[in-house]
């Protein structure tokens, strides 16, 4: 479904990604790890328009998309949400979920997708008409879930959905996002919280230092646990 | 003070008011989207006098018709300014951004000067903008009215549109979070133009009725009211649409009721006494009056 072929990419003199290639099938759920720094919200921005790679390219659905605007990859169904939620504050929480469906014109569309969501997360019914920054963290990162889902895309690329959450939260968030695989969702997780994330990949890449080091399925990577941790996701 | 006096002076006030509060929220829409101040703005007031002044004194052309086209042409130059100055620069930092503001501010003000006359013109002002109301012993002028009745009825659809309206609304988020608002779809150079349309549409009715308010017209008559707008955001809260509106109007009590009340001798110090006050409630809440910490 996605092809990341040998992308490289950087601010300045620096590069940030080198030779970066990977692969997310129809379906799967993806893990991407790495520590702070390795590079792994650069390669989201490039998937999802917001910046350009300086070599290589991203294909989705055998079509190249780098290079196109934010909008129009997202009209293709690549969906993203942001590192640290970034709920749109002073505006509701209803308004933040119409935000996501903004490439749909279609006012009872929106209304049906706007229904769908309630149902999935009755929590944001409840607040619908709160500021979207009086929720708390947990809301917030299913408020940011729920604003990518409006634009009822194919592939969703996360950006570290866990960070910030108790335990229990990110249980939740990741209990979610295998039901939206069972939905029929493809998934790409940018993940540090490597236990929670291997727990429900299909497959998962280590990156470090802008370079993929390691990949496999997540069974074979939650075997190599420990030595991933120290290798590659230590904290500095 | 009489009851009567304070009365007048308070509409007065918040005639003022509410007309700084129109500049200092097209200031504030821009800076949402951009993080950057237009001190270009101000020269849209220029624009808009001088396209009043040749079409109204010198092209006889109706006076309600030379202020439309007034407003339609703050809107067409500050649109255009966007597409000049800040777009090519939209990679670049916030202090080039702010010089390349300063150039079409003095772009602006040059071409007036070399186009159409480098010195203050007069404006015959129509009389309905001069009457005086009495209600009984209350005395107040219709400018102040009009200006009052306009600028409020502005900000009223200002706000339907911000929030009733799916650009308003992305306008909205795209102040909050310009990055986020892309993912989600709004189109960059779109919403930036929407801005500054808008922007400009406030500059020029504001532009109008500074116009009528003065008399005149002068290619650098748009340097108070900037400052004004500047001072009422500041004051109200760097980029908050509330703050920019509050900012304007106590500045305009400040103006008004400083004039009346100071003794004559002191009346030449009401700027220095206003800034004063400024610093004073900067000094209590830096962050503005509208925004939290």
């Amino acid at each position: 479904m996605l092809e990341v072929k040998t992308i490289t990419a950087g601010y300045g003199s620096a590069n940030v990604l080198h030779d970066i290639q990977l692969r997310v099938d129809t379906g799967e759920i993806v893990a991407l790890l790495g520590a702070n720094g390795a590079g792994k919200s650069t390669l989201l921005g490039i998937i999802s328009g917001l910046l350009q790679p300086r070599h290589g390219s991203v294909w989705f659905e055998e079509q190249k998309i780098d290079g196109e605007r934010p909008e129009d990859i997202l009209k293709r169904g690549i969906a993203c949400v942001p590192e640290r939620r970034r709920i749109f504050a002073g505006l509701t929480v209803q308004e933040n979920l119409r935000m996501g469906a903004y490439i749909e014109r279609r006012k009872e569309v929106i209304e049906e997708r706007l229904a769908a969501i309630y149902k999935r997360f009755p929590v944001l019914l409840a607040r619908s008409r709160q500021m979207g920054e009086t929720l708390s963290g947990g809301e917030q990162q299913q408020l940011a879930i729920a604003r990518a889902l409006m634009s009822q895309p194919r592939l969703l690329l996360l950006d570290e959905p866990s960070i910030g959450l108790a335990p229990n939260l990110v249980q939740i968030v990741m209990d979610l996002l295998r039901d939206l695989r069972e939905d029929g969702l493809t998934i790409l997780l940018v993940e540090q919280n490597i236990h929670e994330a291997l727990e429900i990949a299909n497959r998962a890449y280590v990156m470090a230092s802008g370079k993929i080091e390691v990949e496999g399925t997540a069974s074979e990577l939650r075997e190599r646990g420990l030595e991933l941790e120290q290798t590659y996701l230590g904290e500095i | 003070m009489t009851a009567e006096l304070f009365f007048q002076q308070l509409i007065n006030a918040i005639s003022l008011g509410s007309l700084y509060a129109l500049l200092a929220v097209g200031l504030a829409i821009v800076y949402g989207v951009l993080k950057v101040l237009n001190f270009a703005h101000g020269d849209l007031v220029a624009v808009t006098g001088y396209i009043m002044w040749l079409l109204w004194m010198k092209g006889e052309i109706p006076f309600p018709v030379a202020i439309v086209a007034g407003i339609v042409g703050a809107t067409g130059v500050s649109i255009l300014t966007e597409l000049v100055a800040f777009r090519p620069l939209r990679k670049a930092t916030y202090a080039v951004m702010l010089i390349s503001s300063f150039a079409i501010s003095i772009i602006i003000q040059n071409l007036i000067r070399l186009l159409i006359d480098p010195r203050p013109q007069g404006m015959r002002i129509p009389p309905v903008f001069d009457k005086v109301i009495s209600i009984g012993s209350f005395r107040i002028g219709s400018l102040a009215i009009i200006t009052l009745v306009i600028s409020l009825t502005a900000m009223a659809l200002l706000l339907y549109f911000l929030l009733r309206t799916r650009w308003g609304m992305a306008l909205r988020a795209a102040a909050v979070d310009f990055e986020v608002a892309r993912l989600v779809g709004v189109p960059a150079n779109r919403i930036i133009s929407l801005a500054f349309a808008v922007s400009g549409l406030l500059a020029g009715i504001g532009g109008a009725l500074w116009v009528i308010r003065t008399g005149g017209i002068a290619p650098t008559m748009g340097l108070y009211p900037i400052i004004k707008a500047f001072v009422g955001n500041v004051i109200g809260g760097l980029g908050s649409l509330v703050g920019a509106v509050v900012g304007g109007l106590i500045l305009g009590f400040f103006d008004i009721f400083l004039k009346a009340f100071l003794p004559s001798g002191a009346r030449p110090f009401v700027e220095a006494f206003t800034l004063t006050a400024v610093v004073i409630i900067l000094y209590f809440r830096p962050q503005g009056i509208m925004l939290k910490r």
